[in-house]
């Protein structure tokens, strides 16, 4: 499997949060996996970043419903980032919404990729096979 | 229970791990559920366990989540409170009676 330097979670439950990580990292997938609680821990980082840093996430997977800054408001905030913060970066949502308008919605946003809860390592290869081969 | 192909994806001891995670949050999320005085509210967190149900692979008892999320009122999320209740308190025997979880 392709190797990142960096993948975001972001996302408010814990359970998910440790268990993403760990099959991240038992895959080899990225050195470096950075966990956000909500959509404004995560726009404060990457707002901070500039294009050479290490902890600029190449992949960020985004939860919908969270307190404080939801999947759809952090795509709002982030669509102001510069191109630079924003190069060679893919944001995949990862939910277990129900709601047939949170596809729409995400799409709206320029999201192409929509990934059901639970993440599984075919879904993981699926991703980098699609945007990071090669 | 417990969709294996979910739980084969981790270590055992990572996913014993993550029990020890899941366990007390989706009690005080449940708790919260319990609690719950308006719809939005109600389903906000019948949403949040769903998705901790998921992770672990307890499919069936995320079903009875999603019947919550998915109520039109609050009488009618209120009403799948006791079975979700119920279902939980069967998977955490069931967690800590097959992960040799104390507690």
């Amino acid at each position: 499997m392709t190797k990142l330097n960096c993948i975001a979670l972001v996302d408010d439950d814990q359970t998910t949060n440790f268990l993403n990580k760990r099959l991240i990292e038992s895959k080899g997938v990225a050195d470096k996996v950075l966990i956000f609680k909500n959509g404004e821990e995560a726009i404060n980082h990457f707002s901070k970043l500039d294009e050479s840093s290490e902890l600029r996430p190449q992949l960020v997977l985004l939860d919908i419903n969270m307190p404080i800054m939801n999947g759809f408001e952090f795509l709002d905030a982030y669509k102001e980032l510069s191109d630079t913060q924003k190069a060679d970066q893919i944001v995949v949502m990862l939910s277990s919404s129900e709601q047939p308008n949170d596809k729409a919605e995400a799409q709206k946003r320029g999201i192409e990729e929509y990934l059901s809860k639970p993440l599984t390592e075919d879904n993981l290869k699926t991703i980098l096979e699609k945007y990071y081969a090669g | 229970m417990l969709d294996k192909t979910i739980v084969d994806q981790y270590d055992p001891e990572v996913f014993k791990e993550a029990l020890g995670i899941f366990i007390p949050d989706s009690t005080e999320v449940l708790s919260k559920i319990d609690n719950s005085k308006d719809h939005e509210t109600l389903t906000s967190w019948a949403h949040r366990i769903k998705g901790s149900y998921l992770m672990i692979g307890a499919k069936g008892v995320a079903d009875l989540a999603l019947l919550i999320e998915r109520s039109q009122s609050f009488e009618e999320g209120k009403s799948h409170v006791a079975e979700l209740k119920s279902a939980h308190e069967r998977l955490l025997s069931f967690l800590k009676t097959s992960y040799q979880i104390e507690g």
